[in-house]
């Protein structure tokens, strides 16, 4: 029966928009009568700089299917740097959502001044609509249970403030000197942050499961979809900083829970 | 009084030592007793080496960290030793006497003088680096601090790793971050050099076959040897690192990069056998259930109490060792288990299953070392180590560079203590004539009387920059502590131990006329003596300052509970405050010495400690029972090493003989002993049993031991049965070049590792090697049999037992239950022994049988012991205080005691261990006087009712009955000797009537502190 009527897809979609650029073409949008595809919803920032990684999480987690940002072109930012930031957010955010079994695809960021704000957004929206609602794009194939766990995992990782340190980091090591008068490359950069960011995602993914009922590393393994001896050295770290502590044993293993 | 030749001018008075191991450390401690300043170089970021890795030390299962961390605490303190880390010798010029060396520092980027090593920034810190310290089991930080008890405890930021964020500056507190931190390059100039530069391990992922770095439960001994230990990356327990499994079966490979020619690695690296005997033995104590197997080539416990421990292994932990090699560990990719195929000794070919395979890995030299070796221009042997004289075994190829420890050769602890000790001695006499020119020394005020005086408190309560001050209130803490009664100024500080803190501290104690000082911070062990000198600096005795743990004990592991953390810091301050109430100065007492030794044994041991001392420069009186010196190397006519050992002992005889500084005084004994450290008073008894009283600073036991005298193999009955030593002489002669001698059959282990002595000699395997070797080269068609129980040719006297299989001695194992016996048929001697590969009888024919007969320990060695007050082993051998890191130190102060009358050795061994002796005697002798402890024991002679209880719990033997002259004996009284009273406390904890107290821990002040703890206060 209820294939019959099939329901239509219409994706929720949080657009950010810049005050300077994009927020002032949206307002143009509105007198000449243009009308959108779908029901965009419209956050206005005096700069898209102003975006964390976090608050693009914290998006979807609330139930957006998709997040666009829009911004000035490149050096046309009237912050001088915001759009250029928002980028390198964006790009960090997109690791982060695929590494939590996402389609990165779901965020996006477009850079042009003035620009006709529909285009981006109805571009975007096709896109969405392809993928289909958050977790149920054939890559992504996830329950709406696991769609919430892994966000709030990926979002832990935003949140963490040794990753905050880094992001926020970014431009003065890779456009200006590092405190010895060094510069390092953007690949240099996104090695570490890549680097840093899958391992603090493992670890919240580990910790994740061991939060109200304590299980051994097998089992921690199998539930985390992490290879055993990873799961062993993630525990062992997060055991000795305190977070982790052994609750019994099962047979030769001892199983771990949350401190 | 010492006479000490005329000071050539250009002679320092310092030393050099490269290598901050416990061996660079144990010479540095050595030296500094000995009167000289000392630069101590390590390229890591802290002192420690490997012995700061390990988990236990075998044979006494003794915990590595506890027993060096004082001597780090103290290297660390100690005034006269500059440590440099994070730092490498480039050059060295000039001569013996007078060096200048070029070091290279590398930038620590953490100023050390304002680094408090809390450990903020390593917290922060965003970027993970394999740690180094736990063999790449865990992470550490691009800012780090090695281990926790690193010295010196300071952060140092790994350049190579750190991207600069900044976030170390952001949070530290202390204002100690420095990214302009510099390469410079220092210039010192010294009268000798030690080095110490350790050793690596060796790189198992090049024995492929074994599947390290590939198989994920395939670890290396060290490895284990942090997963064994509490502070290890798996917090104490044994777990396997594919799964986190709890192991069952455990095997362990021996000889990986040892013994191993076809690596390039043919030596025996000595310590593998005893230390995975260990690993095995402490397993148990994690996992009750597990199996355990070891597989040896040969098992070569050959050091004192080893093969007791091996014994013990097998029969109490139920140990199996299985003679192999392994040809090829693989990995079952499902479960991650482990399958060794090897060959058992009768030749069948076995696959078994392990949870997890730890590789005993070799001892090496490495890139550093051999860098060093090339910049300081010395010779390294084939193996690669370097090169030394087996007869001057702590002196490299070039003169006035010393050297001790695994560099030289593989060593377990002992001996490199033992050889960092020696090199003390060595580099003594070439720096002699500037001893006590370098050494700094603090200059204080006059101590201000505060008898009488009301105690008038000062506390000072730490934050430690966030570590106390994020879980506890502190400033709350201050406001209490000010309720406190005597409390007259109370405060708070971002970090107590500063720099700036301390002076300010200073300046507070005389303005508020304080007499009372307690800190509330961190731990006493290492902060302590910080304090009391800031108090001596403000003219008050350092024995005023009282401190209470209130991080480690409390807001550390109260993390989670601050309120509670808060009301805790209370109660440990106001017990510290109680107890502070009641201190009282304490000074010690200065004690005379008298700058001489006495030695006993004029054997190679003894000639050798006497020769060290009076080439230092003092007298020494060298006393030996039978009419010629010389020993037991009297009988010896070659070594492996050593063509003609007379010659040897001709120029050392010679050398004493003629040396002003020293007596020898021949079939002379020890009659009795008194006195103490610094002040004895011997009493020795010629031929004639005439006596003389001498009077020492120390003195050294040297008297050597015995060959076995066999019972067996129808030794003394068969003139074609003899003793390896007897044997000597006959193939000098050419017995083997004679028409009758087809045929030679060496028994080893007579006289050793059986019931009487259960010990292994240690040499007879060598000698074994020596004259098998030498037989074949007089006449290469004589057969050769040498029967066995384990080939022990530890180190490179592997090279020997390898030239002997190669000039075709055939070896044939024996095990104890099956002995070989020996037959005579028509006339002929057979030896009939049960071979293992054929399970079958073998009956060698043989024209000689030579028996490799053990050392035993001197009769006499009882009487001496009574004499000196000092104990035996089970077997006759003196017992060391330590057998670790004191092994030529009785618990006696100043004796000391060396060569074979400690157990069997070397002639090397004996040679480096007597000049450890010597240079302990020197750390006595070498000063005008010595400082008592300060906080002994002293009894109220008002209470005392002489019942002597007291005397027996001492084990220092510090307390004496002292009855008046011609008084009643029942109305004596005990009297302490401030000498030899360590502090320990234990006759204040015997005395049934309180008049034995031990000073700083007075009955009074423990009770007030009880009470304050236990005070129910509304906080």
């Amino acid at each position: 029966m209820a294939d019959t009527k099939r329901r239509v897809f219409n994706p929720k979609i949080v657009t950010y928009v810049c005050n300077w650029c994009s927020s002032a073409s949206g307002d143009l949008v509105g007198p000449i009568r243009t009308p959108y595809k779908g029901i965009p919803r419209i956050m206005r920032v005096l700069c898209t700089g102003r975006i964390q990684a976090d608050d693009i999480l914290a998006t979807l987690e609330m139930g957006a299917d998709g997040v666009l940002i829009a911004g000035c072109e490149f050096l046309e930012c009237n912050y001088r740097t915001g759009n250029m930031i928002a980028k390198k957010r964006v790009r960090f955010a997109k690791n982060l959502l695929s590494m939590a079994g996402f389609s990165p695809e779901r965020i996006d960021i477009s850079l042009g001044f003035l620009q006709l704000i529909r285009n981006p957004v109805d571009e975007f929206r096709k896109k969405i609509l392809k993928l289909g609602p958050l977790g149920q794009a054939p890559t992504e194939g996830l329950t709406p249970e696991q769609v919430r766990l892994n966000l709030a995992t990926a979002r832990k990782v935003t949140q963490d403030p040794q990753v905050g340190w880094l992001v926020g980091k970014e431009p003065m090591l890779t456009e200006k000197t590092n405190t010895y008068g060094d510069t390092l490359s953007e690949k240099e950069f996104d090695e570490m942050i890549a680097s840093t960011i899958t391992e603090k995602y493992k670890i919240h993914t580990v910790l994740s499961k061991i939060e109200k009922v304590p299980m051994t590393i097998p089992q921690i393994a199998v539930e985390a979809d992490l290879p055993s001896n990873k799961v062993f050295t993630i525990i062992q770290d997060l055991q000795r900083d305190g977070f982790v502590t052994e609750e019994g044993k099962s047979g030769r293993y001892y199983q771990y829970i949350q401190a | 009084m010492s006479e000490q030749v005329g000071k050539p001018k250009n002679v320092k008075g310092s030393v050099l030592v490269v290598g901050g191991g416990i061996g660079g450390i144990q010479t540095s401690l050595d030296l500094v007793q000995a009167g000289f300043h000392v630069t101590l170089v390590e390229k890591t970021s802290s002192i420690g080496g490997t012995m700061a890795q390990l988990d236990k030390t075998f044979p006494t299962n003794d915990c590595s960290m506890c027993i060096l961390s004082p001597k780090l605490v103290s290297c660390g303190r100690e005034l006269n030793i500059d440590i440099i880390t994070n730092a490498e010798v480039e050059h060295i010029s000039g001569r013996p006497g007078n060096f200048k060396a070029d070091i290279k520092v590398a930038p620590r980027y953490v100023d050390q003088s304002l680094c408090t090593g809390c450990g903020t920034c390593v917290e922060y810190c965003p970027i993970y680096v394999e740690s180094k310290f736990n063999e790449g089991l865990v992470e550490r930080k691009a800012v780090y601090i090695e281990f926790p008890q690193a010295i010196p405890l300071v952060a140092t930021i790994d350049r190579d790793n750190c991207i600069g964020c900044q976030m170390c500056e952001n949070v530290c507190l202390a204002k100690a971050i420095k990214y302009s931190d510099e390469r410079e390059t220092r210039s010192i100039d010294v009268g000798a050099v030690i080095l110490c530069p350790g050793f690596e391990e060796f790189d198992a992922s090049a024995k492929k076959e074994y599947g390290y770095g590939r198989y994920d439960n395939v670890l290396t001994s060290i490895q284990y040897e942090r997963i064994l230990n509490a502070s290890g990356p798996y917090g104490g327990h044994v777990l396997r690192p594919s799964d986190g499994m709890i192991p069952k079966k455990i095997a362990w490979i021996q000889c990986v990069g040892s013994r191993d020619p076809h690596i390039d690695k043919p030596y025996c690296s000595g310590v593998c056998c005893m230390y995975a005997t260990k690993e095995a033995i402490m397993t148990q104590e994690h996992v009750t259930d597990v199996e355990e197997t070891i597989f040896i080539m040969d098992m070569r416990a050959v050091g004192k109490g080893f093969e007791q421990y091996y014994n013990r292994a097998q029969n109490e932990w139920g140990i199996r060792y299985v003679r192999s090699r392994p040809g090829e560990v693989m990995e079952d990719p499902k479960t991650k288990n482990l399958l060794i195929r090897y060959e058992a000794e009768d030749g069948s070919e076995i696959t078994e299953e392990f949870d997890m395979v730890i590789l005993s890995v070799g001892l090496q030299t490495d890139k550093s070392q051999r860098k060093l070796a090339d910049d300081l221009g010395l010779t390294l042997t084939e193996d690669g180590f370097a090169q030394t004289d087996y007869t001057n075994p702590l002196a490299t190829s070039r003169e006035g560079i010393y050297v001790a420890g695994a560099f030289s050769g593989p060593k377990d602890i002992p001996e490199t203590v033992a050889g960092a000790i020696g090199a003390a001695a060595k580099a003594g006499i070439d720096c002699a004539p500037a001893r006590n020119t370098s050494l700094k020394e603090r200059e204080y005020p006059p101590e201000k009387d505060i008898t009488n005086e009301e105690p008038r408190i000062g506390c000072f309560i730490c934050h430690c920059g966030i570590n106390i001050a994020n879980t506890v209130d502190v400033p709350s803490v201050v406001e209490y502590t000010k309720t406190l009664p005597n409390v007259v100024f109370a405060t708070n500080n971002l970090y107590t131990c500063s720099q700036d803190t301390q002076e300010a501290m200073a300046k507070v104690i005389k303005e508020n006329n304080l007499n009372r000082i307690m800190v509330a911070s961190c731990t006493p062990r290492t902060h302590l003596p910080l304090f009391q000198e800031t108090l001596r600096e403000a003219g008050l005795n350092p024995a005023l300052v009282e401190m209470a743990n209130i991080r480690e004990h409390c807001s550390w592991i109260h993390q989670k509970d601050p309120m509670n953390a808060t009301d805790k810091a209370k109660d440990l301050v106001r017990m510290a405050v109680a107890k502070s109430r009641m201190l009282t100065p304490l000074s010690s007492t200065k004690i005379p010495v008298v700058q001489s030794a006495l030695v006993l044994g004029g054997g190679a041991a003894g000639m050798n400690a006497a020769l060290d001392i009076a080439r230092n420069g003092y007298k020494v009186t060298l006393i030996e029972k039978t009419d010629q010196l010389g020993g037991n190397l009297q009988n010896a006519k070659y070594t492996n090493e050593i063509g003609d050992m007379q010659a040897y002992l001709k120029s050392l005889i010679f050398n004493v003989e003629r040396d002003k500084n020293i007596t020898i005084l021949k079939s002379t004994v020890l009659d009795s002993l008194t006195g103490s450290v610094g002040n004895f008073r011997p009493v020795v008894k010629d031929k004639d049993g005439k006596t003389t009283e001498y009077n020492v600073g120390s003195i050294i036991v040297a008297t050597g031991a015995t060959q076995h005298t066999p019972t067996e193999y129808n030794y003394g009955k068969d003139d074609r049965v003899m003793t390896q030593l007897e044997f000597e002489n006959r193939i000098i002669e050419g017995d083997c070049k004679i028409d009758d001698v087809k045929s030679i059959v060496m028994i080893q282990c007579v006289g050793s590792r059986d019931d009487n002595n259960p010990y292994c000699s240690r040499v007879c395997c060598s000698t074994a090697m020596a004259n098998a070797n030498l037989i074949k080269d007089e006449n290469p068609d004589v057969e050769v049999y040498v029967l066995y129980r384990d080939i022990r040719t530890y180190g490179f006297r592997e090279h020997y037992y390898n030239n002997a299989r190669e000039k075709g001695v055939t070896f044939v194992r024996w095990d104890p239950e099956n002995k070989p016996e020996i037959l005579e048929k028509d006339g002929k001697l057979f030896v009939k022994v049960h071979e293992p590969i054929l399970k079958g009888n073998l009956e060698i024919p043989a024209d000689r049988i030579i028996l490799s007969a053990g050392i035993e320990a001197n009769k006499d060695n009882e009487e001496i012991a009574q004499i000196l007050k000092v104990p035996t082993n089970d077997e006759g051998f003196f017992l060391e205080a330590h057998p670790k890191l004191r092994p030529v130190d009785f618990a006696t102060d100043g004796v000391f005691f060396c060569g074979m009358a400690y157990h069997p050795r070397m002639l090397d061994e004996t040679i480096a261990q007597a000049s450890a002796a010597a240079a302990k005697a020197l750390t006595v002798i070498s000063k005008k006087e010595l400082s008592s402890e300060t906080s002994i024991a002293t009894v109220n002679e008002d209470i005392c009712d002489g019942c002597r209880i007291c005397i027996p719990m001492c084990p220092y033997n510090a307390i004496t009955l002292k009855v008046e002259e011609g008084g009643d004996e029942q109305r004596g009284m005990a009297s302490v000797d401030p000498a030899l009273c360590k502090g320990c406390g234990a006759c204040a904890g015997a005395c049934p009537s309180g008049a034995m107290e031990q000073l700083g821990f007075t009955t009074e002040q423990i009770v007030s502190q009880i009470d304050a703890a236990l005070e129910e206060v509304a906080l």
